[in-house]
């Protein structure tokens, strides 16, 4: 019994244990150097002698019964009898004049440069929605950083009427604490709106996120995060729901034998992450999952689905772009560019937007809600790029 | 790190500051970054571990 | 009011014969499940082909699109890149040549060039070709952007057909009466009564390499693999650029039923094949692959004319994989017939009612 692993995060090392414990002979194949993921990036000590950890080594594919892998060794077929995807999300960034400039990057890569020890600028501001953005202000203060402000666009009081996921999840209002240096920093329904050199425009935002008043600060560098995409690439055929893995109470994904845990499946915080790992390693190798995780997943579902309500993207930010702000970076596509297709498909081929390198994972979602086509996810065969010259060689024995 | 980035001698601490306005989402989703890094093409600068006398590229 | 004719199916075909019923005067509805191009039209490379044609009703039907499209693709990228069919064996150069002898005498401008003179319109050419036809006429365009072209100012409705009796449709969203009815559903023209099968290919994109490609470039071996009725995997290299600078890579075929996925062995054997061609790809990323299904009649020919079976349903589809190239003169076609105009083009061959083609 082969349990494969994809991604070493929190939800992914669970995962491993897991399996490994229960008996199965389990890989877990990871991009990274180091185990850990973006939450614990280089700070996780993995060693379990059940689990045969893959390092710097990507899936570009799942084909049937096995995964087609890039590594350190060259390309390989892995078979597997059990898959759980663990591939984690990624920051959305939301379009507005300049954000394609210098000086803006995710909230997610001022984190990555931070957990290196790198700050990139003196004067900085972090914009979007949910806790998230507040370990990433922290994280550029304790650099050295001056934080001017981390602006939250949604109100605080949308959180109000999630009294049972609150209660269900006390520890989080715990973790709250230990931000509370940039608390004072922090200016709810307000928004990053445009930025031009170190002229940022900082607006006052209404419930649906149109601007009611703005004001300028000086800022080198801009860190913005509205929620997070899923990395679903290996899936396309899977059901989903917003973009995010459908799965069952034992962590099923609608394909046979495939397994999802962490936030591929919703963004609840690494605990969820960790728990749904659990719950996954052991129903991949054919086991109960221990109801100590099962417990722990449906707290953290609460939590995880009054975070997705209260910090959810509202439509007024569609007004900060002027037509010809890009909304494509990779094929400079801006929004005077975008047509009124029916289908994200005829989108994108009549505008070329998410036709570029990241294909999409960048713009699509935004793309789509701008133009009102029905967002049809993340449905790519290629996960990864992948050199002709090695498509032309692969392997066919699989390992 | 000592590199030569375009063909000019930099000192820098992290690639991401080579590449302001490329360097975006940092864990190599947004392909932004890609780069020709030893005469290796399209590969995202943010996924590769910076040592001296790397010879980068941008592209096109 | 009820339209004069509803055309089911907004792809190239359904689109082209909209705008010529349009221009005729009659009053036009399309419907569509997803909307313009959302099928086959979307994934394939917006060729319009003469050279991958031997003489005979197909080709022209072909050069009387060749003649139709450029006052109707000014919106949808057309470039007029030519064609050069190349041959990669010694074996080869006898038969690419006949056949281009007898394209010649059809009229077709299909030059012999020598290897140096090919690899001068194509620097990154392998060395090792074993001859070359320039074909003027091969374009090419953006066939969404053409499908909208065509659409523009007639009705689309997103709506899926259940039936037709020639006379009315029912959809999901009630029944549409009117004068006539064009099946336009390419692969799924099946479910209106004519033998139309899905014939899958594959495409690769690459990451962009602008002005490294300039022409489409193919292996002659890849007028055999259209023609051939076979339902294993076959593979012929075809490679060209977007205006993008990407480079698409074809093609296969593989009669699999409407079954979506990718086969890593279909990858494998179209990236050699491009690689033989162009050994600088080698080192070139794919960015993306993606499928669609081609619309496949067992004689190899357009199905366009009306049904005898059932007076009012006329058909336009089973054009396989040259539907871009042949829909301005389809299109032309149909709406002729069904107003009682002379024919551009002989209309025998297409006719329906042909032992392969009924069912």
């Amino acid at each position: 019994m082969r349990v494969v692993v994809v991604g070493a995060g929190p939800a992914g090392m669970a995962a491993a244990r897991t399996a490994a414990d229960a008996g199965a002979e389990v890989v877990m194949v990871d991009s990274e150097p180091e185990a850990g993921g973006q939450y614990l990036r280089g700070r996780a000590r993995f060693e379990h002698p059940g689990v045969t950890h893959l390092k710097n080594t990507e899936v570009w594919m799942v084909e049937g019964d096995s995964l087609h892998l890039r590594g350190p060794g060259g390309a390989r077929l892995l078979r597997f009898d059990a898959l759980v995807i663990a591939t984690g999300a990624y920051d959305r960034p939301l379009p507005f004049p300049g954000w394609d400039g210098p000086g803006v990057i995710t909230a997610g890569a001022a984190q990555a440069l931070a957990k290196q020890g790198v700050t990139l600028a003196g004067r900085v501001i972090v914009t979007g929605t949910g806790p998230f953005l507040l370990p990433v202000a922290t994280a550029l203060q304790d650099l050295g950083s001056t934080l001017v402000g981390v602006y939250e666009a949604s109100s605080p009081t949308r959180w109000l009427r999630e009294a049972k996921a609150i209660t269900a999840n006390r520890h989080k209002i715990g973790e709250l604490a230990s931000y509370r240096k940039v608390l004072p920093r922090l200016e709810t329904r307000t928004a990053v709106i445009a930025k031009h050199g170190d002229r940022v425009t900082v607006a006052k935002l209404d419930s649906q996120w149109r601007p009611i008043s703005h004001r300028t600060e000086h800022a080198d560098l801009v860190c913005v995060g509205y929620g997070f995409l899923p990395r679903t690439d290996l899936l396309p055929n899977a059901s989903r729901t917003h973009d995010f893995l459908d799965v069952d109470d034992h962590q099923r994904t609608s394909v046979a034998n495939v397994y999802a845990a962490g936030e591929v499946t919703g963004i609840g915080g690494a605990d969820l992450a960790e728990a749904e790992g659990v719950v996954a390693g052991a129903a991949a190798a054919g086991r109960r999952p221990p109801a100590k995780a099962l417990e722990a997943v449906r707290r953290g579902r609460l939590f995880a689905a009054a975070l997705a309500r209260a910090h959810e993207v509202q439509p007024g930010w569609q007004t900060w772009l002027h037509p010809d702000t890009t909304v494509c970076r990779c094929e400079k596509v801006r929004l005077e560019d975008l047509t009124d297709a029916t289908s994200m498909r005829e989108l994108k081929l009549t505008s070329r937007v998410a036709l570029g390198r990241c294909q999409g994972r960048i713009c699509a979602r935004n793309a789509a809600e701008l133009t009102g086509v029905p967002f049809d996810g993340q449905r790519r065969v290629i996960a990864v790029p992948i050199p002709l010259g090695e498509l032309a060689e692969l392997p066919e024995d699989k390992s | 790190m000592k590199v030569t980035f375009n063909g000019l001698r930099r000192e820098v601490a992290h690639v991401a500051e080579l590449l302001p306005g490329r360097y975006f989402c940092g864990i190599g989703v947004c392909f932004g970054c890609v780069a020709e890094i030893n005469g290796v093409p399209e590969v995202r600068a943010c996924r590769h571990p910076l040592r001296d006398g790397d010879v980068i590229r941008t592209q096109s | 009011m009820h339209p004069d004719v509803v055309v089911m199916g907004a792809g190239i075909i359904g689109a082209a014969c909209a705008q010529a019923l349009k221009a005729r005067g009659l009053g036009v509805v399309v419907l569509d499940r997803h909307g313009p191009a959302s099928g086959t039209s979307a994934a394939g490379e917006g060729n319009v082909l003469v050279s991958d044609k031997g003489p005979g009703p197909e080709l022209d039907l072909a050069r009387a699109s060749r003649a139709l499209w450029p006052e109707l693709a000014q919106d949808a990228e057309w470039e007029e890149k030519g064609g050069l069919v190349v041959a990669t064996t010694p074996s080869a150069v006898v038969p690419l040549h006949a056949f281009a002898a007898a394209q010649r005498e059809a009229g077709i401008d299909a030059c012999e060039i020598s290897v140096e003179d090919a690899l001068t319109h194509e620097p990154h050419l392998n060395r090792e070709i074993t001859a070359a036809v320039h074909y003027l006429q091969d374009a090419q365009l953006n066939p969404v952007k053409a499908t909208r072209s065509l659409l523009r100012g007639i009705e689309v409705r997103l709506a899926e057909v259940s039936t037709t009796d020639g006379r009315s449709v029912t959809t999901s969203d009630g029944v549409i009466s009117c004068g006539a009815v064009v099946n336009a559903t390419g692969p799924w023209a099946r479910d209106f009564g004519v033998n139309v099968l899905p014939r899958r290919g594959v495409v690769l994109v690459t990451t962009p390499i602008p002005g490294t490609i300039r022409h489409k470039v193919y292996d002659a071996d890849y007028v055999g693999a259209v023609s051939s009725g076979d339902a294993d995997l076959q593979t012929s290299g075809v490679v060209e650029s977007t205006q993008a600078g990407t480079v698409l890579i074809g093609s296969s075929r593989q009669r699999k039923g409407f079954d979506e996925t990718i086969e890593s062995r279909v990858l494998t054997a179209l990236a050699q094949r491009a690689i033989a061609m162009f050994p600088m790809l080698r080192n070139v990323p794919v960015m993306r692959a993606y499928g669609g299904f081609r619309p496949y009649a067992p004689d190899h020919l357009p199905i366009i004319g009306e049904d005898p079976r059932t007076p009012g349903l006329w058909h336009a589809t089973g054009h396989e994989g040259a539907g871009v190239g042949l829909a301005p003169a389809t299109g032309r076609l149909l709406a002729q017939l069904l107003t009682g105009e002379d024919p551009l083009v002989d209309p025998r061959p297409f006719r329906v009612d042909r032992p392969e083609v009924m069912v």
